[in-house]
């Protein structure tokens, strides 16, 4: 059974109670995660799994421990209470320890769909049936996920405060393969009720994608003018995000780092197209009204019309520097413009239309370079329509370049990452430059 | 615990389950983090719970739960088995198990040192330690310093009579230095090239960390000025640092069953390796060949039996550079008409469902006598390349990019000064068809403490070994062009 609001506070005071330290900060996070796996037309494995985890944090001065359980019994928690005490106790004084933070107003949001918290296994395969059903009939080959959870997060300290979100989620995919092997297409969601979802039109996508992205032909690697469906900006748009951080950038080891100190706040480093920020309270893509270290979650601008507005500040390096503390983001959002990809693709005398990216790492974090693959869908786009399927491409590009380039951009949609599947991202599709490598054989 | 375990199979059997397995688990874990003289982070967490697998008309159901008490162990059997049943509808070929014999039995990691049982205190002085050593070498401008360690106590019993206690433990110790020019707006990172292992803590206690830090921070400080490669055909030396991870991604991953059928196809992909290839594909050139094992001392995937109650065994994936064998588990055996399973199958808790993940990989040694030294000096111009840094490749397995963490110019055989910016592609199969030489000595062990697979995610730890090896003629880009 997963833990109620009420549960939650019970524990957390009951911890904060039994806690003999200086200061004592608790987060308390856990539900239940349901899913179903498939492939090969056929149902593989499935699961229904409850738990919860405990995280409290000790400190005595400047002397900080963490110990983390996941039973609730008086015993554990005891125990999990003595051993970040005793960690705290043994733990060197950290010149950077920040006090917790006293009571906080936190906003309610809604997130939480008990339909899809509680949803039965039953509901999770006729969903699986719904994709195996159509491959059987269109004689392609379907593997994907569906998960449906509820969990609920708590924070509290000894300062009195306390603050408590609850969030369902829901998730779906489906790649379809030609039975020859030489189409692959995907498409995927992630959301906050069952309701919304439309298994059906995801798995015609994918089984659709499959069939036009069969026999490719090979283009020669060159920078490419390319739309990028919103799943592969998705991805760069939360690794660009990754970079963020202020300190990194003030310490003359980031990409934001200014050349001779500081860091490139105030500077145009994008198009001017492009704005990104979070907000927690944005139906699209609602998140918890709280980090974990307390902090409030607020709406904010990172990127405004390509120049950078605000980069991540813990709460240590915030003080130091004299500026706003950064709570961690619960969602990221790109501004489009209006229109679909299918505008966009109308709009395109010769170009690449990418499905989705894959696999991608960091190449050089001095320039935000990246690696990665197209994958699952990439097409050859002439005088506003799609031509042909195109092999996939390895690329070494950076965000940086590609949301410099940018042409035009469709609205925004919830969008999901292939990289970054479980962040909510409501950005656009879009058309810029893309730099191509080599070519991949993989379909 | 037992008793609780035995209530869940009976439990699932009286519901209806052909066959039944429970784990009872719980799993430990502590991270110490630094950065210059600073303590970052000391945490300890505690995971426990039960999972339950079971079958039921030759389909799957699972459900776990951390309360491990009678009634929710009942609840997640019964729970387990109503899975099985909703999802039996879309099951056109019914499971079958490759047999196994069951086992009482108890297994444990050979380690002299439960990291658990080492205090705080000295872990956090020698993480400081390394970064004070790190930080005197001028230039050097940041250390960060972990040490992470994971314990895993699970107990496995299934209705075929199996009944196994395992407590495993892996060690990861890590640093990394950063040398700044601020003037020149630059920075290098060079990180350790110790590994993480599945062994105690007289690992972390043997590595040389002062020597390695100061190395370490100087060749960072090299790195900012080095010479960036010219891109094009090379001919490269790799050491094992830097090996291991090409054989992880281009032979590990690829040689998965459930990967080559189409299982994981939603995910992390398919594979090249189809099984018509079985037997006939020249994977690499004859001088390769590469073994599969969960008994390898200190390698991480290393245990007594797999989460399915089979016991560690060692196959060959390729011989004489012909691909001949898959990983597989129970269920997977029968799919290419063998008769039991090298038993892959691992859960990386007691709440995930175990399925097939990768047993440690490693490259046979070299027959012909040779030395790190002597093939570098049988090699008239080329690129050695230590340590492991960005990495990627395709969803079949075909093309990828690997970079490192140092680069040396070889020039007539000798080491002719340090290279930046360096990154190789290549397609799997030319890349070890290219391979004319492998070391006999300097044998070593590589690894990643948490590589994912599957949906939900899970992360698997796993070595590999090699000597160090030569491959002729890759192509080498220039990742700052």
């Amino acid at each position: 059974m997963s833990l109620s609001p009420d549960d939650a506070r019970r524990i957390v005071d009951k911890v904060l109670a039994l806690s003999r330290a200086e200061e004592t900060s608790v987060v308390l996070n856990g539900g239940r995660d349901a899913n179903i796996r498939f492939a090969r037309n056929e149902v593989t494995t499935s699961g229904d799994v409850t738990d919860s985890n405990l995280t409290v944090r000790c400190s005595f001065g400047a002397r900080t421990g963490t110990a983390m359980v996941n039973q609730f019994d008086d015993a554990t928690l005891e125990r999990c209470a003595r051993q970040a005490e005793e960690i705290a106790r043994f733990a060197p004084e950290d010149p950077e320890h920040v006090p917790a933070l006293g009571p906080q107003a936190y906003a309610a949001i809604a997130a939480h769909d008990e339909a899809t918290a509680s949803l039965a296994p039953e509901r999770r395969a006729e969903l699986a049936g719904k994709a195996i059903a159509l491959a059987r009939v269109k004689k392609v080959t379907v593997a994907g996920f569906a998960t449906s959870s509820g969990g609920l997060t708590a924070i509290g300290n000894s300062k009195g405060l306390f603050g408590h979100h609850r969030q369902s989620r829901v998730t779906f995919s489906a790649t379809a393969r030609t039975a020859d092997g030489t189409g692959s297409g995907w498409a995927g969601v992630n959301g906050e009720r069952w309701s919304d979802l439309d298994a059906q039109g995801l798995a015609e996508r994918a089984v659709d994608k499959a069939f036009r992205s069969a026999g490719a032909r090979e283009l020669a690697p060159g920078t490419y003018t390319v739309i990028l469906e919103p799943s592969a900006v998705a991805d760069l748009l939360v690794f660009f995000g990754f970079g963020m951080d202020a300190r990194s950038a003030d310490e003359g080891r980031s990409f934001f780092s200014k050349k001779g100190g500081g860091n490139r706040i105030g500077e145009k480093i994008l198009s001017d197209k492009v704005t990104m920020s979070t907000d927690p309270a944005d139906p699209r893509a609602p998140g918890a009204p709280f980090a974990t270290d307390g902090l409030p979650t607020r709406k904010m601008a990172f990127i405004e019309d390509g120049v950078v507005r605000n980069l991540f500040y813990s709460r240590f390096w915030a003080r130091k520097q004299e500026k706003e503390p950064t709570a961690q983001p619960q969602n990221a959002l790109m501004k489009g413009a209006a229109g679909s990809v299918e505008d966009l693709v109308k709009d395109t005398k010769k170009g690449l239309l990418v499905t989705r990216l894959w696999y991608i790492r960091f190449v050089d974090p001095q320039t935000l370079l990246f690696t990665g693959l197209t994958r699952d869908g990439l097409f050859l786009v002439e005088n506003g329509a799609v031509r042909s399927a195109v092999k996939n491409f390895r690329w070494n590009d950076s965000p940086v370049s590609i949301f410099s380039k940018i042409e035009a951009m469709s609205r925004e949609v919830r969008a999901r990452g292939s990289e970054s599947e479980d962040f909510a991202v409501v950005c656009p599709a879009i058309r810029t430059r893309m730099a191509f490598t080599s070519l991949s054989d993989a379909v | 615990m037992r008793d609780l375990g035995r209530r869940a199979l009976d439990t699932a059997k009286a519901k209806g389950a052909g066959y039944a397995d429970v784990r009872v688990a719980r799993f430990l874990r502590q991270s110490i983090n630094t950065r210059e003289q600073r303590v970052t982070n000391v945490a300890q967490s505690e995971s426990f719970g039960v999972g339950v697998k079971v079958l039921v008309d030759g389909t799957w159901g699972f459900a776990a739960s951390s309360r491990v008490e009678p009634d929710e162990v009942d609840r997640v059997a019964e729970r387990a088995v109503a899975i099985a049943r909703a999802n039996h509808a879309a099951q056109e070929r019914p499971v079958v198990l490759a047999p196994t014999r069951a086992f009482k039995d108890a297994w444990q990691t050979p380690a002299m040192k439960d990291p658990f049982k080492i205090p705080i205190g000295p872990k956090v002085d020698l993480l400081l330690a390394i970064n004070a050593e790190a930080l005197k070498v001028k230039g050097a401008a940041f250390c960060n310093s972990s040490l992470f360690f994971n314990k895993e106590e699970k107990l496995f019993l299934s209705t075929e009579g199996s009944e196994i206690d395992q407590t495993l433990l892996r060690v990861l110790p890590t640093f990394t230095v950063t040398a700044v020019d601020r003037a020149a707006g630059k920075f290098k990172t060079r990180s350790t090239l110790a590994e993480p292992m599945g062994s105690g803590y007289e690992y972390v206690e043997g590595w040389p960390w002062k020597e390695e830090a100061a190395k370490a921070a100087e060749q960072a400080v090299q790195k900012l000025t080095a010479r960036g490669v010219t891109p094009g055909k090379h001919d490269l030396v790799l050491a094992p640092s830097n090996l291991w991870l090409t054989i992880h991604e281009s032979v590990g991953h690829p040689t998965e069953l459930d990967r080559a059928l189409g299982y994981e196809a939603n995910y992390a992909g398919t594979s090249f390796l189809t099984t018509d290839k079985l037997g006939k594909l020249r994977f690499g050139s004859p001088v390769v060949g590469f073994v599969a094992d969960r008994t390898q001392k200190d390698a991480l995937a290393t245990c007594g039996y797999d989460d399915e109650g089979v016991p560690a065994g060692e196959w060959d994936l390729v011989k004489d550079g012909v691909f001949v064998d898959y990983q597989t588990t129970r269920e997977q055996a029968a799919w290419i008409g063998r008769d039991r399973s090298y038993g892959c199958s691992y859960a990386d808790s007691w709440g995930s469902v175990p399925f097939q993940r990768m047993p440690n990989v490693s490259l046979r040694r070299g027959s012909d006598r040779v030395t790190l030294d002597e093939l570098i000096a049988d090699t008239k111009q080329g690129i050695f390349i230590e340590g492991n840094a960005s990495y990627s490749i395709d969803q079949q397995r075909y093309n990828f990019q690997f970079s490192g963490e140092l680069f040396w110019e070889i020039k007539d055989g000798k080491i002719a000064g340090m290279l930046e910016d360096v990154a190789y592609q290549a397609v799997t199969t030319d890349f070890w068809n290219a391979c004319d030489r492998i070391c006999s000595e300097g044998y070593a062990l590589g690894g990643s403490f948490f590589d994912g697979k599957g949906e939900p995610g899970q992360s698997n730890a796993v070595s590999h070994g090699c000597a160090p090896a030569r491959f002729r003629q890759i192509d080498v880009i220039n990742t700052a062009r």
